[in-house]
C-alpha cells in the first residue's frame, strides 16, 4: 500500500489520508473510476482507526473525490478535476505577504518593489 | 450518534488523605477506542478499577452497558473482559493452564481466537507464567481478558513491556475487534505515541482530574503553534489575547500556543516585520506536555 500516514504529526490522521488520495489521484498513481480498499480493509492496513477511516472517504466524498456506491465500494470519480493550481498559489501568497510588509517597514514603494520582483523573475528564469 | 456504552460521573475515589480521582466525567460511546493517557500517579489506574468494581469510588457512579460497576460486577464480567495493571496472577501455572482455568469460568470462550493469538504471539503454552518476560505476560493477559468474546475491553497499559512489532500487532488485534465485532475499548497509556495511532477519543488526566478531553482529531485541530522570528522587538500588547494560552521567548524568537482560530493573531504578527512567521500543528504529544505541566522555563 502505497499510504503511508504518521500518528504523532500533528496533522490529523484523516487529513494525512485526504491529501495522499487526492495527490495520488493528480498524479495519476490512482485512475479514474479506480476502487478502493474498504474502510475496514483500510484500517487495517494502516492499523488505524476504522472511524478514521470512514472520516477520510466522507471527506473525499465531499471534495468530490471518490464516489461510494452502496454495497459495491468506494471508486476513485470519473470526472474529478484536481485543481492544482490554486493550491500552489497558497504557498506564494504567504511569501508574497511577507515581503510586502518587509517592504513597508523599509520604505520601498511599491513600483520599486513590483521592478525588483521582475528583474529577479527574468534572472532565476534566465538561469534555468 | 451512538448511546455510550461506559458512562463515569463525577466518579471520586479517595485513599486516605490522598485523592486519587476527583470529579471525573467522561462518556464512550459504542465501537470507539477511547485511550486515557497521563504520567504515572495520574489516577488511571483507579478510573480504570473502580470500573471493574475493584475500588470502591468516595461519590459518583460508573456504568458499562447500563449496569452499575459496583453493584452488578457479577454480570458485568461476562460482557467486560479486563486487563488489570498487574500481569503476576498465578505464576506457578503454565500458560495452558492458565487458559484452561479463565475458560472454565466463562460459559462462552473463543477457543480458535485464543489459539490463532497464541501463535501469533509466539507464547509457548507448556511455559511457566512466572518464566515468562514483561511483554509475554501482558500478552497472556490480554488473551484472559479477550477469551470470552466480550463487549468491552477495559486494558490497563496494554503496550506495556512490548517492543515495537508487538506493539503494532497487538494494536492491529485491537483495531480488527472495534471493526469486526463492534468491540468498545477503553484503554490507559501514558505513552500516548502508542496510541494516538488508534484511538478515537483521548482524555488527558493529571493530578487525579481530566485536563483535556475530545475526539484525537479535533484535539489536533484545537491548539496550534506559531512560530516567529521578529526583526524588531514586538509591543508587549501583542501577546495580551485571549486565544494565546502559553507564550515562549527566546530573544526575538517567539513560540505562541493559540487556542481556537490562530488567524487573527497570525494577522496581527504579520504586520511587524519578521523573518519567519510559521503555523505548526501541534501534535498531542506535545499537548500532552502542555496539559500535565512542563518545567515553565523551556526554551524555544
Amino acid at each position: 500500500m502505497w499510504l503511508d500516514v504518521n500518528p504523532s504529526s500533528g496533522v490529523p490522521l484523516y487529513v494525512q489520508i485526504v491529501d495522499q488520495i487526492r495527490e495520488a489521484v493528480a498524479r495519476g498513481v490512482l485512475s479514474p473510476g479506480e476502487r478502493l480498499p474498504s474502510v475496514r480493509d483500510l484500517a487495517h492496513q494502516l492499523t488505524i482507526n476504522p472511524n478514521t477511516a470512514a472520516r477520510a472517504y466522507q471527506e473525499l466524498e465531499k471534495k468530490g473525490v471518490v464516489v461510494t456506491r452502496q454495497g459495491r465500494g468506494t471508486f476513485v470519480c470519473k470526472d474529478y478535476q484536481p485543481r492544482r493550481r490554486e493550491s500552489l498559489w497558497e504557498g506564494i501568497d504567504a511569501l508574497i505577504g511577507q515581503l510586502v510588509v518587509q517592504a513597508l517597514w523599509a520604505q520601498v514603494t511599491e513600483s520599486e518593489l513590483v521592478e525588483r520582483v521582475k528583474m529577479k523573475y527574468r534572472e532565476v528564469k534566465s538561469d534555468e | 450518534m451512538n448511546e455510550p456504552v461506559i458512562e463515569v460521573c463525577q466518579l471520586s475515589c479517595v485513599f486516605g488523605r490522598v485523592t486519587a480521582v476527583r470529579e471525573v466525567s467522561f462518556a464512550v460511546p459504542q465501537g470507539s477506542i477511547f485511550a486515557l493517557v497521563g504520567r504515572n500517579g495520574a489516577g488511571k489506574t483507579t478510573t480504570l478499577k473502580s470500573l471493574m468494581g475493584l475500588v470502591r469510588p468516595a461519590s459518583g457512579e460508573a456504568r458499562i452497558l447500563g449496569l452499575d460497576c459496583q453493584k452488578q460486577g457479577y454480570r458485568l464480567r461476562r460482557r467486560v473482559g479486563y486487563l488489570p495493571e498487574s500481569r503476576a496472577n498465578y505464576a506457578y501455572m503454565t500458560v495452558s493452564e492458565v487458559l484452561q482455568f479463565a475458560r472454565s469460568l466463562h460459559s462462552c470462550w473463543d477457543e480458535d481466537w485464543v489459539r490463532d493469538s497464541l501463535s501469533e504471539f509466539d507464547l509457548s503454552p507448556g511455559k511457566r507464567v512466572g518464566d515468562l518476560s514483561a511483554g509475554m505476560k501482558t500478552q497472556l493477559g490480554f488473551l484472559l481478558a479477550t477469551g470470552h468474546r466480550p463487549d468491552v475491553l477495559i486494558l490497563d497499559e496494554p503496550t506495556a513491556g512490548l517492543d515495537p512489532v508487538r506493539i503494532r500487532q497487538l494494536l492491529r488485534l485491537l483495531v480488527q475487534k472495534t471493526a469486526q465485532e463492534g468491540c468498545t475499548i477503553l484503554l490507559s497509556s501514558h505513552a500516548l505515541h502508542h496510541v494516538e495511532r488508534i484511538a478515537d477519543h483521548v482524555a488527558v488526566m493529571a493530578d487525579g482530574q481530566i485536563e483535556t478531553i475530545g475526539q484525537i482529531e479535533d484535539l489536533k485541530h484545537s491548539e496550534k503553534r506559531i512560530r516567529v522570528v521578529f526583526q524588531v522587538d514586538p509591543p508587549q500588547e501583542l501577546f495580551e489575547r485571549d486565544e494565546i494560552v502559553r507564550l515562549q521567548r527566546d530573544g526575538r524568537r517567539f513560540l505562541v500556543t493559540v487556542q481556537g482560530n490562530p488567524e487573527r493573531v497570525m494577522q496581527d504578527f504579520r504586520r511587524i516585520p519578521h523573518f519567519a512567521l510559521d503555523l505548526l500543528d501541534m501534535n498531542l504529544e506535545e499537548m500532552f506536555w502542555e496539559y500535565t505541566g512542563r518545567d515553565e522555563s523551556d526554551e524555544v
